[in-house]
């Protein structure tokens, strides 16, 4: 007895669809050699979509993030991961003002330009060197200085005129991986630290804090290297008058150095406590920083009038997802701006106050 | 990019918990790659199976961070600070620097969960390997193949110390792989019956690296 073509067809796509999940479940069964004294069956695998949070959050504040309009990256910056943010200073490229961008896109430096912070054009990076990242980026009034690094080795430094265009500059003496870099004073000012000398840098921790300065952006100086904390990470620097703070994080949280004309650096950890901080900036007055509570990726920002004594207040989560990164904050012209990462690409976030932050595109 | 695709609470459906604020013992969100996740999940699931029954289950385990914005493997999502391992009855805590504690029994209990790490993760920074890490262990999927290497510090120092505690050796802690460290290493494969490949074959190392961890959460030498 024949079956109706319509029952048919059913009949197919089921042995078919059968057939399937027969296949996947034996592709999940032998996926994974074991030895014979582990019975190591793997967890089952998350099915959720990239950058979800697979569990309820553990108080009011859970964190949360998804896919959404407002994770999206900015324009020209799909793929990217943003590292230095600078403005682009009145006189350069035909007058106009706006800002430069540096970072990566799958593992390879990568810079870019936008005149209204919202959509970006890619810049020319001169060099077979891609593998590099750009790690941070500051202007002076004809020159912008980027430093970028691989992570095992020395950062190197690179020049450009405008940020269209970028080269490497042979022998600038630095020996450290840098992180952060400020004009002010008419001086570049590098923060970031040293892999332990005498060991072999497995895991690639670093054990010393350094900051180097430079007159022209070309030949650069050891300055200091008193901040010798147990695996810290030296994230940015920031200049105002003669106070110069330099943010910095290890497994217990945030420590904020201070250093003022005449008196020792002195490290800052209240307020700090239990939080990462990624990136400090001056402001109109005093200073600003950024960063996030390490348990529950709280974002949080810090302003200070003296460097000394920092208030702590809490961001909008929104804002601030528990899946970005940031890497960057600086003034520019009398606003503050943010770089980071979300698993979609950059991401670019403004404020006029430090305190109230504003989402890019 | 890939650095915080996963956020999570949980490894292998154990709690994630932040130990190093007040109130002491906290929810905690990781971050990190899909794949370093999934790491994470297998060797929870060792830290369950292969300890005692009388451990108990895995209550939580706590960390310090995995991703953060920082060079190399946090800062690409695929490195994990272990602070504590808390079964029911019983705890590893890192944190407390238990790799000197006075007790021969907790300091095998730390030599067992970091033989189980370096099952999973090719980089196990520890409290013998330097001083940044006495409260914590370091673990990242860089470094190459899972297999024993001579040259690299963090390997040789987690072998001299485990000859001591588990054979009764008495190796200088100096993270060089000479004659008395090879021979104590010899020693230990033969008393768990392993062939000596270790540094060729990653499915023998990680046998080696499993029977040591059942003998040294067992408090029992090899």
């Amino acid at each position: 007895m024949t079956q109706p073509r319509h029952r048919r067809i059913r009949h197919v796509v089921v042995a078919i669809c059968a057939a399937l999940l027969v296949a996947a479940c034996g592709d999940a069964a032998t996926s994974d050699p074991v030895d014979v004294e582990q019975p190591n069956a793997a967890p089952a695998a998350d099915p959720s979509p990239a950058a979800s949070v697979s569990d309820d959050g553990p108080t009011g504040e859970t964190p949360s993030a998804g896919p959404s309009a407002a994770a999206l990256a900015a324009s020209g910056l799909e793929g990217a991961t943003l590292y230095g943010i600078t403005g682009r200073s009145t006189g350069t490229v035909g007058g106009s003002e706006g800002l430069v961008a540096v970072g990566a896109v799958d593992g390879q430096a990568a810079a870019w330009t936008s005149e209204d912070g919202t959509t970006w054009q890619a810049a020319s990076i001169s060099t077979d060197r891609r593998e590099e990242q750009f790690r941070a980026v500051a202007m002076a009034p004809n020159l912008m200085v980027a430093v970028a690094g691989s992570d095992e080795e020395a950062s190197t430094v690179w020049t450009s005129v405008d940020g269209t265009s970028w080269s490497p500059i042979e022998a600038s003496g630095i020996e450290a991986r840098l992180n952060g870099l400020v004009f002010a004073n008419e001086k570049f000012f590098a923060v970031g630290d040293l892999i332990a000398g005498d060991l072999p840098a497995e895991g690639g921790e670093a054990v010393t804090g350094v900051i180097y300065s430079s007159l022209g952006g070309w030949k650069w100086k050891f300055t200091t290297n008193k901040f010798r904390t147990s695996e810290a990470t030296y994230s940015d620097i920031a200049r105002r008058g003669d106070t110069v703070t330099v943010s910095s994080f290890d497994p217990d949280g945030g420590v904020m150095w201070v250093d003022v004309p005449g008196r020792q650096w002195k490290s800052i950890t209240k307020g700090f406590g239990s939080a990462t901080i990624q990136g400090v900036a001056s402001r109109y007055r005093g200073f600003v920083a950024l960063g996030r509570r390490i348990h529950d990726l709280q974002p949080f920002a810090w302003t200070s009038d003296d460097g000394f004594k920092w208030t702590r207040k809490k961001l909008d989560p929104e804002v601030f997802r528990p899946d970005d990164q940031i890497h960057d904050m600086t003034s520019v012209r009398a606003k503050l701006i943010a770089v980071g990462a979300s698993p979609e690409g950059g991401v670019v976030w403004t404020s006029s106050d430090g305190l109230t932050w504003t989402r890019g595109p | 990019m890939g650095a915080t695709e996963r956020v999570y609470r949980t490894i292998g459906g154990v709690p994630l918990r932040y130990a190093r604020s007040s109130p002491p013992i906290q929810p905690m969100y990781a971050r990190s790659t899909r794949e370093f996740e999934h790491k994470l999940d297998h060797f929870s699931y060792n830290l369950a199976t292969a300890a005692p029954t009388w451990y108990g289950p895995l209550r939580y385990i706590a960390t310090a961070g995995a991703y953060v914005n920082k060079p190399t493997y946090h800062g690409r999502g695929r490195a994990f600070d272990l602070d504590i391992v808390a079964w029911r009855r019983v705890a590893c805590r890192p944190l407390s620097q238990h790799h000197r504690n006075r007790q021969l029994n907790r300091r095998r209990r730390y030599i067992g969960v970091d033989a189980l790490a370096r099952r999973w993760f090719k980089y196990v920074l520890d409290g013998w390997y330097n001083a940044a890490h006495r409260d914590h262990l370091h673990l990242d999927d860089g470094g190459g193949a899972l297999v024993f290497n001579t040259g690299y510090r963090s390997d040789t120092v987690f072998i001299q110390k485990a000859a001591n505690m588990m054979i009764g050796r008495r190796l200088k802690i100096d993270g060089i792989y000479g004659p008395n460290t090879d021979r104590a290493f010899h020693i230990m494969k033969n008393r768990v019956d392993v062939p000596h490949r270790v540094s060729v074959s990653p499915r023998i190392y990680r046998r080696f690296l499993w029977r040591l961890a059942v003998h040294a959460l067992r408090n029992r030498p090899l």
